[in-house]
This record gives structure tokens, C-alpha cells and sequence, in this order.
């Protein structure tokens, strides 16, 4: 009965641990991988994200021509290790033709936040210029309390412009990273 | 070692007829799901040379998988899953299929879906379920069989309930923001909708309401796995639950019939399967008494033989497949079917009759579940279309041509296929492929027709609008293909008259459609298209 004790307790601490681990320490909130984390608020997420080849110039990269769709949707979804891998495949291939490669992304991502803030949906137009988007008349989110303070609530002293890309986005990938470079190195 | 600590984990009662359920119908589903439905995704494992897997010490030691090695180990895995089903060999089936199944899922993330998780750890811990509590003997007598394998996947179907509702405790998902995004099936919202009307709720107090209960309900079903207590209201409530996501279409493939299955087997109350044995034990001495009329010659040579003879067979059998990787699986097979059949201790013959003639059933299962569904068509079609967007025409044209091999007569990927055989200059090729491609829907029109003639629902008009429409698009580009290569013209002006038809038919069933449901998006999407 010992070792069967001991495998028991293991895999009990295993089967804890492993979601634990995406709750503490700077673990990323996009690999939700082991974690049990069905119909999480994260993966009604999506981000926007291009690639660029920057080895000589500027030159954006179908993803669609390099990859199976499986693995853009990941990417789409930050999956890190499928980001960090997908530079690495790249990077390899264009290293292989004798240049040292140059590999930029731009990845936008929503915050989980984002679905309950009345500042990321709709455009930011201000018909009459009180300072407050039109999307937050009427908006559910701000059900029982005035467009202005439910503005205020969200963004408290900041423009829309500044508000919603300091409330509503992340970048998982810094922008002007070489993703060439080991992802230490990314910053 | 604390009294309490045995008593929980190795006290646990496995009763014959939950572990006889659990063998069939579970691993049953799991060869269904293998051949049916993961088949498809095959050709994406490997795709471009990229792979990534779950476990990042994986990463270099690990080839990138290739499609048919993916595919055999599947096809192979349902051939296990069944034998288990079918009470052979179970435990070293057991074995080799998680090695499959558990192998593959962590060998890339092409698939994410966390069942293939969940299933893996099923199967990792049922291979720890002793043999004889999989399939117990006839003349068993006394108390059921206890096994401490069976409390852990008790514990861990708790776990993955426990650490789904630590996940929703989240403000994004009990104001309903969450469930309000991925809801969006129009049918289900109304049925939400519908449900707060009657209890006198606003339509969008819905989202939050269901958002509340998922997490109520997830966190008794935790206590209820791990601590094994009022599980008959998991038994009422926990299918029930699963069937609504099936409702309110999340697509998450197979998900919700094994959840609902693992929870009627598992949470009926030990009596419920008392009572079930009772019939189940009844039943296999019936069974027992015609095998007794076959004579049980001792086996060695002869049995051996059957071995050999059931293992090649099987294997031929495998090798049929109409996927790649035929060979791989036959080799697979022939080696457990061997081993499953091979005397190692004294067998009688009619015993390893009977279990070459399982055998053979299960590999011809196969071949029948393979040739008689879509699955292979649909394996082919999707490797092709990705080998298209990645620029691999010659590799495209190849699996397209086999998969319209296999499609029957059924409408196909001729269209993909004529695309392609025009930028490569294969124009004679392209012209058949059209004409094959017109011929076929013409002949699913007719059908269609049928289907409509008798009062038939919006859809079916809908339907057949979008026949119309194909063929009004196939037949200008063939009429198109044959002006340009200089001849056929008569041909060409037929085509072009009988696109002209098509069209007046498509707008003609867009009416039908739409006044038989008028708010339906389908007749006015449909119809603005048209300019209606």
C-alpha cells in the first residue's frame, strides 16, 4: 500500500499544483494549458496580430501561407510557447538563407475586462463634445448611474483614447521586439 | 497511515456493473470519437514542419508528428478502446491505448481542447483498475471489488469541476460578460430569453442568472465527486447541464457526451448497479451456458495458430484503410493481436476462437466505420485545402483527387480541385473536374427538389436556394473554361443558359423560404443578395 499511498498524493499535489501555478507567481494568463479553465473569461478573448519580416525592409507576413490554421488560432490566442515557437521556426528558416533575421510582431489582445467596460465596445465618437464617448448613453454596463459617472468610473481622469488602450488592451508581445532574439531578450 | 486515509482510498467500492458500464460505454464513445471524429485533424499534425508540444522537454526530443503516424495511432487507439469495450485484454489495451492517446495529445498542441486532457488522465488512471475489476469473473460472490484507481478518477472529475469554478470566480463572468460573448446561437437565446420571461426576469438578467448557476452548480458537483455524497442530485442535475451546453451549441466537439456519460455512470447510487448486476449476472450465465456447449479442446499448437492466423488477419484488414498510414496500423495491430491471443499460459481453443473472431470484428468495425462515413473524405479534404493556402499546389491537387475519390457521389472538392489544374495549365483536367463537379450537383438538386416538394420547413427552400447558387457559379465557370480554351462553344452557351436558370430557381426558393419564416436571417441575407 505505500507506493500506491504515495502515487496517490502525488497526483493529487499534481492535479492542484498545475492550476494553481496559472493563479500565482508571473505565470501568463493566456496559457491556460493543465488548468481546467473551461469557458474562461480569457479565451473569449481574441487578439489582432501581424507579423513582420524586417530583415531588409519592412514586409508583412501571411501567417495563413506559413501555417497550419490550428496554429494561427493559437497564435491569435497568445499561446506563448506557440508564439515563441513560430519565431524560432521563422527565424531558423530565414537564417538558413545566409541574413541575419529581423522578426517584429504587433499583437493586440483584448483584457479579460474589456467585456464588462463600456469603454472598449463601440467607437469612441463624441457627437456633443461633453468629453464622454456617445457608446456610454444607454450602454448596459452602466445601468444605474449616468453616463459621465460611469466614464469616470472607467477612466477616471484619462481621455477615452488613453482609457481604453490602458484598459482594454495588452500587448503580450512588446512591439518593437526582435523575436529573433531568445524571449528573455524580448523587451 | 491514518484509518480515515485507507478507508477513503482503498475501501472504495468498483461494483461489477458501474466498471462493466464505464468499460463499454466510455471506452465505446472513445473509439467513436477516435475513428469519427479526431481522424480529421490528423493531416494538421506536422503541417509546414511545425510543431509545438505541450511539454516544452519535448521540444527536440520529439520528431514533428506526421499525419499518418497520427492517424495510425489513432485508428489504433479505437481498436484498443473497443477491445477494452469488448472486455479483452483490458488492462494491457489500457496501456498501449493511453500511450496512444495520452502520447499524441502530448506530443503537440494542435489539438486544445481540454478533454483530450481530461481523457488522458482517464485513461492513465484506468490503466491502475486491476484486470479482474474491469471484467470480474462469472462465479464472483461477496462484496464488489474495491480499488483505489477508481476514488482518484472519482477525485479528479471533482478536481476538474472544483478548479472550473474557481475559473468563473471572476466579476467578468458573474455579471453574465463572459457567457453573453460566447452565447450567441440565436435558438439558445431565445430559449434564455424565453426562460427569464417566464419567471418574470429582463431578458438579459438571463446571462447573469445562468452564469450564477453554472458556478453553484460546478462547485456541488466537486463535493459531490470527492466526497461521493448526494450524488443523486448530480445524477439529475449534472447531465442536465451538459445537455444545455450541447444546446446552446458551444462547439467543444465530444466534450459534453462524455461528461454526461461519466456522470450517469458514475454518481448512480451503488444500489442502482446492486440491482443492475443482479440482470447483468443473469444474462452472462446465459451467455456462458451456449459458450459451454462449444467444445473447450485444450489449446497450445492449435491455439497458436489461431493467433497467428486472427493477428494477420486483422492486420490485412488494418491495412485497408482509405487513410494514409495503412502499414504502420497493420503493424500495430498484428503486434497486439498476437499478443493478446498468443497462449502464454494453457488456453482452450474455443477460447481463442472466440477472442480472433472479437478480433476480427472489432478490425472490421473499423473498415466499415472508415468506408461508410465521411471521416476519410473529410481527413483528405482539409489536408488539401491547407496544403492550397500554403502554396502547395502539386501536394493539393494530389489529396484533393483523393478525396473526391472518396466522396461518392456526393457534391465534392471538384471546384477546389478545377482551380487548381487551371493554374497549373491542366486544362482538359480542369474541364472534367467542372463538368464532374455540375453533374454531381445537378444530381443533389433533384434531391433537394424532392425534399422540398412536400410543405417542407424554410430551411430545406433555404437549402435549396444554396444548391441553385452552386451550380450558377459552376456553370459559368465551366461555360467560362470552355470559351477560353476555344472550343465547346455550344456547350458553353447551354452552361450559360442554364446558369441563368439556376439563378431565377435560387431567387424563386429564397421566396419560398422566406415567406414560410420571414424572420429568418437566412431568406434575407439571401434575398438582399439577390437584390430582392
Amino acid at each position: 500500500m505505500g507506493w500506491k499511498s504515495a502515487f496517490i498524493a502525488a497526483y493529487v499535489v499534481l492535479q492542484v499544483a498545475l492550476p494553481l501555478r496559472y493563479y500565482l507567481g508571473d505565470h501568463d494568463p493566456f496559457d491556460e494549458r493543465f488548468a481546467w479553465r473551461m469557458f474562461s473569461p480569457v479565451r473569449a478573448l481574441d487578439c489582432d496580430v501581424a507579423f513582420f519580416d524586417e530583415t531588409h525592409e519592412s514586409k508583412p507576413i501571411e501567417l495563413r501561407k506559413q501555417l497550419h490554421a490550428v496554429w494561427i488560432n493559437l497564435i491569435k490566442r497568445a499561446r506563448p510557447a506557440v508564439v515563441q515557437s513560430f519565431a524560432r521556426h521563422w527565424c531558423d528558416g530565414r537564417a538558413a538563407d545566409g541574413v541575419t533575421p529581423v522578426l517584429r510582431a504587433d499583437m493586440v489582445c483584448q483584457t479579460p475586462e474589456s467585456l464588462r467596460l463600456a469603454i472598449c465596445g463601440g467607437s469612441l465618437a463624441d457627437g456633443d463634445a461633453d468629453g464622454v464617448p456617445d457608446a456610454f448613453r444607454g450602454a448596459a454596463v452602466c445601468e444605474g448611474r449616468t453616463p459621465e459617472a460611469c466614464f469616470r468610473d472607467e477612466c477616471g481622469e484619462r481621455s477615452p483614447s488613453d482609457c481604453r488602450e490602458a484598459r482594454c488592451k495588452v500587448r503580450p508581445v512588446p512591439r518593437g521586439a526582435n523575436l529573433c532574439l531568445p524571449p528573455e531578450q524580448w523587451t | 497511515m491514518s484509518e480515515r486515509w485507507r478507508r477513503y482510498w482503498f475501501d472504495m467500492p468498483a461494483p461489477p456493473a458501474r466498471m462493466t458500464l464505464l468499460r463499454v460505454l466510455l471506452f465505446g464513445m472513445l473509439a467513436g470519437d477516435l475513428w469519427l471524429k479526431m481522424l480529421e485533424h490528423a493531416p494538421r499534425y506536422g503541417a509546414g514542419d511545425f510543431n509545438v508540444p505541450q511539454i516544452d522537454a519535448l521540444s527536440g526530443v520529439l520528431p514533428v508528428p506526421s499525419p499518418a503516424i497520427v492517424g495510425a495511432l489513432w485508428l489504433f487507439g479505437g481498436f484498443l478502446a473497443l477491445r477494452v469495450a469488448l472486455g479483452i485484454a483490458v488492462r494491457a489495451s489500457l496501456i498501449a491505448l493511453t500511450v496512444c492517446y495520452f502520447g499524441v495529445y502530448l506530443w503537440s498542441q494542435a489539438d486544445s481542447y481540454q478533454h483530450h486532457y481530461l481523457m488522458g488522465l482517464l485513461l492513465f488512471l484506468s490503466c491502475f483498475v486491476p484486470e479482474d475489476v474491469w471484467v470480474p469473473p462469472a462465479d464472483r460472490q461477496g462484496p464488489p471489488p474495491t480499488s483505489w484507481a477508481l476514488r482518484l478518477i472519482y477525485v479528479q472529475m471533482g478536481l476538474l469541476y472544483f478548479w472550473g469554478t474557481f475559473t468563473k470566480l471572476h466579476a467578468v463572468w458573474l455579471d453574465g460578460s463572459t457567457l453573453k460573448q460566447f452565447l450567441t446561437a440565436p435558438a439558445a437565446l431565445d430559449m434564455l430569453f424565453g426562460t427569464m420571461r417566464v419567471f418574470g426576469f429582463r431578458e438579459e438578467q438571463g446571462f447573469v442568472f445562468a452564469a450564477w448557476a453554472t458556478v453553484l452548480l460546478e462547485l456541488a458537483a466537486a463535493i459531490m465527486y470527492v466526497t461521493r455524497r448526494y450524488t443523486i442530485l448530480g445524477l439529475l442535475m449534472l447531465p442536465m447541464f451538459h445537455i444545455g451546453i450541447e444546446v446552446f451549441e458551444f462547439d467543444i466537439d465530444w466534450f459534453s457526451y462524455y461528461m454526461i456519460g461519466l456522470n450517469l455512470i458514475l454518481l448512480a447510487p451503488d444500489g442502482w448497479m446492486t440491482w443492475l448486476e443482479r440482470h447483468l449476472v443473469k444474462l452472462r450465465r446465459r451467455v456462458d451456458g451456449l459458450r459451454g456447449r462449444v467444445p473447450g479442446v485444450p489449446g497450445g499448437g492449435a491455439a497458436m495458430a489461431v493467433a497467428v492466423v486472427a493477428a494477420a488477419a486483422c492486420a490485412g484488414l488494418a491495412s485497408r484503410i482509405p487513410v494514409e498510414g495503412g502499414t504502420e496500423l497493420a503493424v500495430l495491430v498484428f503486434v497486439a493481436v498476437l499478443a493478446a491471443q498468443w497462449p502464454w499460459n494453457a488456453a482452450a481453443l474455443a477460447g481463442a476462437l472466440r477472442r480472433g473472431a472479437a478480433h476480427l470484428a472489432i478490425a472490421g468495425a473499423l473498415l466499415l466505420t472508415l468506408f461508410h462515413s465521411e471521416e476519410p473524405y473529410d481527413y483528405y479534404r482539409l489536408w488539401a485545402g491547407d496544403l492550397k493556402r500554403r502554396g502547395d499546389r502539386e501536394g493539393a491537387m494530389r489529396l484533393y483527387e483523393k478525396a473526391n475519390a472518396l466522396s461518392g457521389e456526393a457534391p465534392a472538392r471538384h471546384l477546389a480541385l478545377a482551380g487548381l489544374y487551371e493554374e497549373a495549365g491542366r486544362h482538359e483536367d480542369a474541364v472534367a473536374a467542372l463538368r464532374e463537379d455540375v453533374r454531381r450537383y445537378e444530381k443533389a438538386l433533384a434531391a433537394d427538389k424532392v425534399r422540398t416538394r412536400a410543405g417542407a420547413a424554410a430551411d430545406a427552400w433555404f437549402d435549396l436556394a444554396d444548391r441553385h447558387d452552386a451550380l450558377v457559379e459552376r456553370c459559368e465557370r465551366l461555360a467560362r473554361l470552355l470559351r477560353r480554351a476555344g472550343g465547346g462553344v455550344d456547350e458553353a452557351d447551354r452552361l450559360t443558359r442554364q446558369a441563368l436558370t439556376h439563378r431565377q430557381d435560387a431567387r424563386a426558393a429564397l421566396r419560398e423560404g422566406a415567406e414560410r419564416d420571414p424572420r429568418s436571417p437566412r431568406g434575407r441575407k439571401g434575398l438582399a443578395r439577390v437584390g430582392d
